[in-house]
């Protein structure tokens, strides 16, 4: 009870792709979002832009933990089977960075020292 | 000269960020006001209106199927269309009712297809149409979050489309696609629900798609269908009567007057729900219950988050304390229950029609959260327990009151006059 509309689990929130929020919807028909940098933060409290009803999210904060500014879009967006769903876009991520790391020495560096 | 000797008149209160009530503007409205329809005169229906088959909402749009003189039905809407809830013509935003056109229908309805049904999740919109002799069609468009529209995730959003029951198995027999009858669609925020006949023996089954790890499709162990999916449900001795859904519980009630629920507890929306029987009509909002029981005192029974007045009565509350009891109406001035003709629950308020003892006049009483001023009492404080909401302070009662909706943060009326 106390301050908080609900409490919500981070499987049952959407991710929009356009803002880089997690979305939940507000009764008012608005809805409350929040930023992966919130969440990495440890902030976990998503507000309804329109009313005054603020939930609390529950996520594991390993999740959230490599999130950088640049780390955009990663979590899955409409089927999400199973609750690995940022491991399995961050992979696709490291693939993508994978095959670039054969064509530009440079950069393979850099990558290297960011994920060490 | 002619005079039209009934009209119609629809009115709405609450949130309207979207142009969701149609009055023409995108404020809230914290009073009763009336609805535009698009190239009608101001306040009423379109000619030859008989009434309002449907009216479903979403997050914020909303969808009214008409139904005229001359049999003839139109869906109206008007609200968000950036997700292409609202078809494809529409896909900004509507602060009028106007007609919906949507090729993939026009291919049905110049078939001989009719729009019979209608429902909306938070943002993604469902038509139901039938045809004498064939087998309905059920066509999704919108957004596409856990599997809304139905057909896979591989669909784009917005583009509507057939929603297809080919892969399903009823009876032991793949569904046979000219013998599906939708006797009705149900929708919550995440997750939509038929009733259907199919089959040799048309017999009742419960079909859904959408969100589920909540157990709200009747299985905890898949997290959505983004397909069409059975519900497993014994019917086959106590039919379906009607499906309501909350935002994470369904409610299905029987012809025998006793419930079946699953999904969700965690606010107590599924408390004793086996303990009732002869309920006669079930109502859903995001996290409670409400029973209209066919019993002497006519009550209706409600259970769930009371954090804003919600189930109407006192309760105590506690962490973790979960209350179920009748909604406390105001006794008439001899001791009476007055008389509860229907109900509509929107997201966290509700709405009745009813009789006051010893009378034939109805009218429309509300409470729960109001913090949009969508009770339409010209202020934005909860309200624990029923009170009056129509005829509002300074109306007389104007005609009859032909139904009321309830949606999300938005309350509507409409009006036989």
């Amino acid at each position: 009870m106390g301050a908080y509309y609900d409490e919500i689990e981070i499987e049952d929130m959407a991710w929009d792709e356009v803002k880089g929020v997690y979305h939940y919807p507000c009764p008012c028909g608005d809805r409350f979002e929040i930023s992966r940098k919130q969440l990495a933060n440890c902030e976990d409290i998503a507000t309804c832009p329109s009313c005054s009803l603020i939930i609390r999210v529950v996520y594991d904060p390993l999740d959230f933990e490599d999130e950088s500014p640049d780390d955009e879009g990663s979590a899955s967006q409409e089927s999400e089977e199973d609750e690995e769903e940022d491991d399995n876009s961050d992979d696709d991520q490291f693939e993508d960075a994978l095959e670039k790391l054969t064509l530009t020495e440079p950069s393979a560096v850099l990558v290297a020292a960011a994920a060490a | 000269m002619e005079t039209q000797t009934s009209y119609l008149r629809l009115l709405a209160a609450g949130s309207n960020a979207r142009g969701q009530l149609a009055n023409g503007s995108d404020y809230d409205s914290h009073t009763f006001t009336e609805c535009h329809f698009i190239n009608c005169t101001q306040g009423t229906l379109p000619h030859n209106t008989l009434g309002i088959l449907q009216l479903a909402t979403g997050a914020n749009h909303t969808l009214a199927l008409l139904e005229f003189g001359d049999g003839r039905r139109e869906l109206w809407g008007c609200g968000d269309g950036r997700k292409g809830q609202l078809g494809p013509e529409y896909m900004g935003q509507l602060t009028e009712f106007t007609p919906i056109s949507i090729p993939l229908y026009q291919t049905y309805a110049s078939q001989g297809y009719t729009c019979c049904l209608i429902a909306a999740a938070w943002e993604t919109s469902y038509l139901v149409l039938k045809s004498p002799s064939r087998s309905n069609v059920v066509i999704s468009m919108g957004s596409n979050d856990f599997g809304a529209l139905g057909v896979g995730t591989k669909q784009a959003t917005a583009t509507p489309a057939v929603v297809s029951f080919d892969h399903l198995t009823i009876e032991g027999h793949s569904t046979n696609p000219d013998e599906l009858v939708v006797e009705s669609i149900a929708a919550g925020p995440r997750h939509v629900i038929l009733h259907v006949r199919a089959g040799f023996n048309n017999e009742d089954t419960l079909i859904g798609w959408g969100l589920a790890r909540h157990g709200q499709l009747g299985d905890t162990k898949i997290v959505n269908y983004d397909r069409p999916y059975i519900i497993s449900l014994d019917v086959s001795s106590d039919p379906v009567q009607t499906c309501s859904l909350g935002l994470q519980h369904t409610i299905i009630c029987h012809q025998s007057g006793r419930t079946t629920a699953f999904g969700s507890n965690k606010k107590g929306q599924l408390h004793r729900m086996d303990s009732w029987g002869r309920v006669r009509q079930v109502g859903c909002t995001w996290n409670g219950t409400y029973l209209l029981r066919d019993d002497d005192e006519n009550t209706l029974i409600s259970t769930g988050s009371n954090a804003h007045g919600q189930l109407g009565r006192e309760s105590q509350v506690e962490e973790n304390g979960v209350t179920v009891g009748p909604v406390e109406f105001t006794l008439s001035h001899d001791g009476k229950l007055p008389s509860l003709r229907s109900l509509a629950c929107g997201s966290e308020h509700v709405m009745a029609v009813i009789s006051p003892s010893g009378s034939s006049d109805m009218e429309v009483w509300g409470w729960g959260w109001n913090e949009h001023g969508n009770l339409g009492l010209d202020h934005m404080d909860d309200v624990l327990k029923p009170i009056k909401i129509w005829p509002a302070r300074g109306h007389a009662l104007e005609g009859r009151i032909a139904r009321v909706w309830a949606g999300n943060g938005t309350s509507w009326i409409l009006l036989q006059i």
